[in-house]
């Protein structure tokens, strides 16, 4: 998985926030693809 | 370049992306006997019921971590750095939710995992908060999925996706990976 290089910065904030959760999770490492 | 260099931008529309995960059951986890019991004792003093039948329920996982996604929406701390104390996804870090911006991608990482022995879904995902976008992508602070395609599952395992996540889950074949393009030899 690659997404590229970062392009710019983008503060998303919608008009209606989705319900939250109260779960923090971690984030994600880089896809890796198996062999 | 700096992290003055990006450009910021601000939206009131989440973005849309693709993005793959595997389905798996918590159960299936890797984690000790002592760690599982502490989770359990802990949902019990919580008062929340039904922590051990979830156990058994087919869930979002990452693809990389053995982090499931939770019903709802989903938040992203930096486990890449964790002691340089940045939100997730830093801009120079490769923290955060991934997507891609178009679905071959998803489709042709989706195919890689045909033979990984489990399930996996694919489908749109909306991110919000702090997002960085990249060439092919973003990584996003928060997100929820929107619509799932499950490959190398049956009507059950869809049947407790859509309870539990409340989206639409169909049934799809595996996708075919791309061929990869001929080259002359001389």
């Amino acid at each position: 998985m690659d997404l590229g290089d970062p392009v710019r910065e983008i503060e998303v904030v919608p008009a209606e926030e989705p319900a939250a959760v109260p779960e923090e999770a971690p984030a994600e490492q880089p896809d890796e693809v198996p062999a | 370049m700096s992290t003055n260099d990006f450009e910021l931008a601000f939206s009131v529309e989440e973005i849309v992306g693709w993005r793959v995960w595997r389905v798996a059951r918590p159960i299936e986890r890797r984690v000790t006997a002592e760690a599982l019991a502490r989770e359990l004792l802990a949902a019990e003093r919580d008062g929340r019921a039904g922590a051990l039948d979830e156990l058994f329920l087919p869930r979002l996982r990452s693809l990389t971590e053995q982090t499931f996604w939770p019903p709802g929406r989903f938040s992203a701390v930096c486990r890449v750095d964790p002691a340089s104390g940045h939100e997730a996804p830093g801009i120079r870090c490769s923290c955060g939710i991934w997507a891609f911006r178009d679905r071959a991608p998803a489709e042709a990482t989706a195919a890689a995992y045909r033979h990984s022995g489990g399930a996996v879904a694919y489908g749109r995902v909306a991110l919000w908060g702090r997002v960085v976008e990249h060439e092919r992508g973003w990584r996003g602070q928060r997100a929820r999925p929107l619509e799932l395609l499950l490959c190398g599952a049956d009507d059950e395992v869809a049947r407790e996706l859509v309870e539990a996540y409340g989206l639409p889950v169909t049934l799809a074949p595996w996708p075919q990976a791309e061929p990869e393009p001929l080259v002359e030899r001389r």
